[in-house]
């Protein structure tokens, strides 16, 4: 009796096996893989969705012959909630929509401009079980959302890669943009004394290619995308675009700049142009309370290497010169600063820099009384800028090549 | 009077089960965060809810080593004579039962919520409960046995969670240090993070099974648990902190939250799997102990030869209270940072002023211990 009972038991488990994941059940043939998604306000007011669904029969890996398909599905369906305009892909798609694996979400400028709109999206996004905080958050610009969701590029099969890739290669090398996560922009939102921003994604139009006769076949895109500059926001709404220059300036102060090129006149020949590579930064902030009002003292490091130049420069024997160098430098990087929090200051009257954030931490018991009135605060702000920059090598070579 | 069990544990194994009761409500569900008002502060609240802990702790063991070969119940009963013993034994046992049933109600939730959707909560409390049970009529040694195994795992992998998140984290978020609205901010929560502790009342039933030379051990190895958990405590919360930053209170399940969001490189993502598996085992283990903790009291209240036959009825009970007690998730979250701290807090002051009256009052009267012993 015991025996058997045992042997009952050991059935019943086996059957676990067969039926694990209970009614989660779900065969990933039936899935339909959210690759990029776009939310934005349609004409009548409702909440408009894009996505592309990934077609796993389309896509072909390292070494498959290429299947002349686009590897993935875009639609779009509409309604009065975000979550309701997601269900509604239902009716559309024979596959469960499934948000795992989306890494890029566009937000349409129309929403991103409207009040408390984004976070509706956001909402969405951390609330449910399958998107993750972890994707990265763009907003359109100067374009429609549907525009953008049609924009292809070279070197990716896949618009969500090239998106998400572009990003990071942005933020990694040059610096003037930065597209955070979900989690950064919301985290962002709710910090006192600083503003979120969000990479811009814009539409690119190229001049379209006629292949010539005779020649191997080619395709050529013409529409493609950019991500370029930043979108400032006051509170859960747009207020207005950076370009790089201003971008950059608010990643220095952000102390998010990675690389980039700074160029500056040569010295000795002013009509003449030297590029510098930056290499290392530091910033840091100080905010001071003079007279009761805060004072903010930004200290930025650099540290670069001198990477091209237009007109033959004379280095050996001449330290003046390398530290004239490193004094434009240091300015050149300052205009840039500056250049942001002119923006921030003058013509978005937004936090967008954090130096709020930064005297909470120093004066939490003085930000208690100025947080209510911050907005009036920001825009008389005293700022000092001071940038110390060092070049560190001049690369491979001493001297430009001559002309004889 | 007998324990109705010959099992023994180790040192290090009563020990990797007082941490594992402290860890459980950290991975899980971790309600004190919702209470938290800076997260910058959020791990002062761990540090002194820890720190009250430990004279509460101190009181439990103190108790115990007065009777070192009685269970609390043992001990209730013979301090509290027949009648009044069964009364607080019943109190104390209707607690660790409260216990195992709010954990496992957790554990439901948790999973629920998290990864499986559409699966009704029913089928994970009774699966749950049924091999609880089956593990609790096995005896304790085997499930000490897997304790000892299981924490290092289970904190091992919270670790490897939190270690792999440092590219979310912003330091800057755990500035400044400064109560807005006084100290007073911090009541609530260390309150909270105290409440757990509580559960250490366990040690009363576990104390006469230990495995030492001398029972008095006992107090620097309970004391320890206290700070390992206080460790990983902050660990958690300075990690949690700085990722989330403001965030951190909208969240119910903070550290799967962690592990959804970890992504390093290509392949290493989607790794919260290794939270449920935390849960899963810390969960069970932990089920297992108060169900186990309940049977072998209740049988020694009432005096039976044998705990196992209570052990099945026991689960389908913990099961039917675990769905009764609570509607849904947020009440599961607003009851544990809320009513559950004072009772469960002053319910543990109540319990030990009564024996400790009892006590005191039976060595003012000449007895003694000399009782003991003889159980």
């Amino acid at each position: 009796m015991r025996v058997r009972a045992r042997v009952l038991l050991v059935c019943l488990f086996l059957g676990c096996l067969f039926c694990s994941g209970c009614w989660d059940r779900v065969e990933i043939e039936d899935l339909g893989l959210v690759m990029l998604a776009g939310f934005d306000r349609t004409e009548d007011g409702l909440i408009k969705v894009s996505v592309h669904v990934a077609k796993p029969f389309a896509m072909t890996g390292a070494g498959q012959e290429i299947i002349d398909e686009k590897p993935f599905w875009p639609v779009s369906t509409t309604g009065h909630t975000v979550f309701q305009a997601v269900r509604n892909l239902a009716s559309e798609s024979p596959r469960q929509i499934f948000w795992v694996y989306d890494r890029v979400l566009l937000i349409g400028e129309k929403l991103a401009r409207e009040e408390d709109s984004i976070t509706q999206v956001l909402d969405f996004y951390n609330r449910d079980q399958e998107p993750r905080m972890g994707t990265h958050l763009m907003v359109v610009k100067g374009t429609t959302l549907d525009e953008i969701m049609s924009a292809r590029f070279e070197l990716e099969r896949q618009p969500n890669r090239g998106f998400d890739e572009i990003g990071k290669v942005v933020a990694a090398r040059k610096s003037t943009s930065w597209v955070p996560t979900a989690l950064e922009f919301c985290r962002e939102l709710e910090t006192e004394g600083l503003e979120p921003v969000l990479g811009a994604a814009e539409v690119v139009h190229r001049p379209r290619h006629e292949p010539e006769q005779g020649v191997l076949r080619e395709v050529t895109i013409s529409h493609t995308a950019r991500i370029s500059g930043l979108g400032a926001f006051k509170g859960n709404q747009l207020v207005g675009w950076l370009n790089d220059r201003q971008s950059r300036g608010v990643l220095w102060v952000r102390g998010k700049v990675r690389s980039g090129i700074i160029v500056i006149k040569n010295p000795q020949a002013e009509e003449r142009l030297i590029s510098l590579e930056i290499r290392r930064t530091g910033r840091k902030i100080t905010p001071q309370m003079i007279d009761g009002r805060p004072v903010i003292k930004i200290r930025i490091d650099v540290e670069g290497s001198f990477g091209e130049t237009q007109e033959e420069i004379q280095f050996l024997g001449d330290s003046e010169l390398w530290d004239s160098l490193e004094r434009r430098f240091a300015a050149a990087v300052r205009n840039e600063v500056l250049a942001a929090l002119q923006a921030a200051q003058e013509d978005l009257e937004s936090d967008i820099l954090g130096l709020g954030r930064a005297v909470h931490n120093a004066y939490p018991r003085e930000w208690q009384v100025m947080k209510d009135n911050w907005d009036e605060i920001f825009p008389t702000l005293k700022v000092e800028v001071e940038v110390f920059a060092t070049l560190k090598t001049s690369g491979l070579t001493l001297r430009r090549i001559r002309n004889r | 009077m007998n324990l109705l069990e010959r099992g023994r544990i180790s040192a290090y194994q009563f020990f990797a089960v007082l941490v594992l009761v402290r860890l459980v409500p950290v991975v899980v569900i971790c309600p004190t965060v919702a209470l938290v008002n800076n997260p910058a502060t959020a791990w002062a609240n761990d540090v002194i809810g820890s720190l009250i802990a430990i004279p509460l702790v101190w009181l439990i063991v103190h108790l115990g080593l007065k009777y070192p070969d009685k269970t609390i119940i043992g001990y209730t009963k013979e301090l509290l004579g027949p009648i009044g013993g069964i009364l607080v034994g019943s109190l104390i046992l209707w607690l660790y039962f409260m216990i195992a049933a709010s954990v496992l109600r957790t554990l439901g939730e948790a999973m629920v919520t998290s990864l499986m959707v559409e699966t009704p909560i029913l089928v994970f409390l009774a699966s749950a409960a049924f091999l609880v049970a089956n593990s609790v009529r096995n005896g304790m040694e085997i499930n000490s046995r897997l304790t000892g195994i299981m924490v290092p795992v289970a904190v091992f992998l919270l670790l490897v969670v939190i270690a792999a998140s440092y590219n979310l984290m912003d330091p800057g978020y755990l500035r400044p240090i400064f109560f807005a609205q006084g100290l007073g901010e911090l009541i609530w929560p260390s309150a909270s993070v105290l409440s757990f502790y509580t559960e250490f009342l366990v040690i009363g039933m576990l104390l006469p099974h230990i495995n030492v030379n001398d029972p008095r051990q006992v107090l620097p190895l309970s004391i320890g648990a206290i700070f390992t958990s206080m460790f990983i405590l902050v660990i958690h919360c300075l990690s949690m902190a700085s990722v989330f930053g403001p965030l951190l209170n909208s969240l119910t399940l903070p550290t799967f939250s962690i592990a959804r969001l970890v992504r390093l490189g290509v392949i290493f993502e989607h790794i919260e799997s290794l939270i449920t598996i935390v849960w899963l085992f810390a969960g069970g283990i932990k089920v297992s102990l108060f169900l186990r903790t309940t049977a072998v009291g209740l049988a020694q209240l009432l005096d039976l030869k044998d705990y196992r036959p209570l052990v099945y009825p026991l689960g389908a009970l913990m099961v039917a209270v675990s769905v009764f007690s609570y509607e849904n998730l947020i009440e599961v979250i607003s009851v544990l940072t809320g009513s559950m701290i004072v009772f469960s807090i002053s319910f543990l002051i109540l319990i030990l002023l009564v024996l400790y009256i009892a006590l005191g009052k039976k060595d003012f009267f000449g007895k003694g211990t000399s009782n003991a012993g003889q159980g």
